[in-house]
């Protein structure tokens, strides 16, 4: 997962204080102006199904980008291989299988350690993930007694939110959690 | 009771000499790390009885340091090595250590 090795834009990953940093600047700054910016541009779009959605996908694909995703890509790399999801999903899709020597260079690069504890980290975020979709699929069924013409606006914004956090949870908690990393003395 | 690892083992529940053997062999995290196909960082969690090991791990580190697994891992205190093999008395210094700890 996170080495001590690990930077962004120079800066080391290896203290707990930059992750947490970078976190917040996430969840604090760049989620709230991507959230305002997709309401923005839902709202006044006269072809709301072009440009809205273009710009829901631009984004997130951009925030997984930024935070590694669930895979091994991305900037910051909170995980170091794929994940066996992924060797799952993958021939569903037609691509060529990884072979054996592929999937074995995969599980290698992911100890037991680091393997047990993003599988925790996983199930950590889908408990939070569910009661948040729980709280906004209450938040979205209220609205529309209340207010139809917000449900319309509003729905889609909390798709957006549900989306971003579906993607970008896991990464958070281990960018979070995980203590200082050490020198290999 | 004079223990080598007098701390609380962390969240593994386990106390363990991984630290003491690899000091005694000379050996860096790193080197134990390639030799048991882990990340260093992992034999950092292990000492620190952050982590606990899967029974293929420990029978790894066990057969690494020519050694029981019991003698490495417990679910009680260790002892210090010298005094579980020659039954010796705690020395002033530890019992020194052990009361400003």
């Amino acid at each position: 997962m996170i080495s001590a090795d690990s930077t962004l834009f120079g800066h080391s990953l290896a203290r707990r204080r930059t992750r947490r940093w970078l976190v917040g600047a996430f969840w604090g700054g760049l989620v709230p102006l991507l959230c305002v910016g997709f309401q923005l541009v839902f709202i006044t779009s006269h072809n709301q199904n072009g440009i809205a959605v273009n710009f829901a996908v631009l984004s997130i694909l951009w925030i997984t980008i930024w935070l590694g995703g669930v895979h091994a890509g991305g900037w910051v790399k909170p995980f170091r291989a794929q994940t066996k999801v992924r060797n799952i999903v993958q021939p569903l899709f037609a691509k060529p299988k990884p072979t054996q020597s592929e999937l074995i260079a995969q599980e290698l690069a992911m100890d037991e350690r680091e393997s047990s504890q993003r599988d925790y980290i996983h199930f950590v975020a889908y408990s939070i993930a569910r009661t948040m979709t729980l709280l906004l699929f209450t938040l979205y069924y209220l609205l529309g007694f209340w207010n139809q013409e917000l449900l319309r606006q509003a729905g889609p914004l909390l798709f957006f939110l549900l989306t971003i956090t579906l993607w970008s949870l896991p990464q958070t908690l281990i960018l979070w959690t995980e203590p200082d990393m050490e020198e290999p003395q | 009771m004079n223990t080598t690892n007098p701390k609380p083992p962390g969240e593994s529940g386990l106390y363990n000499r991984i630290a003491v053997l690899r000091a005694e062999q000379g050996i860096s995290r790193q080197q134990l790390a390639d030799a048991m196909d882990v990340n260093y960082q992992t034999i950092g969690f292990l000492e620190r009885g952050e982590y606990c090991p899967s029974l293929k791990l420990a029978l790894s580190l066990a057969e690494y340091f020519g050694l029981p697994v019991e003698a490495i891992f417990s679910k009680q205190p260790l002892q210090p090595l010298s005094q579980q093999v020659y039954g010796n008395q705690p020395t002033k210094a530890s019992a020194q250590e052990e009361t400003t700890s």
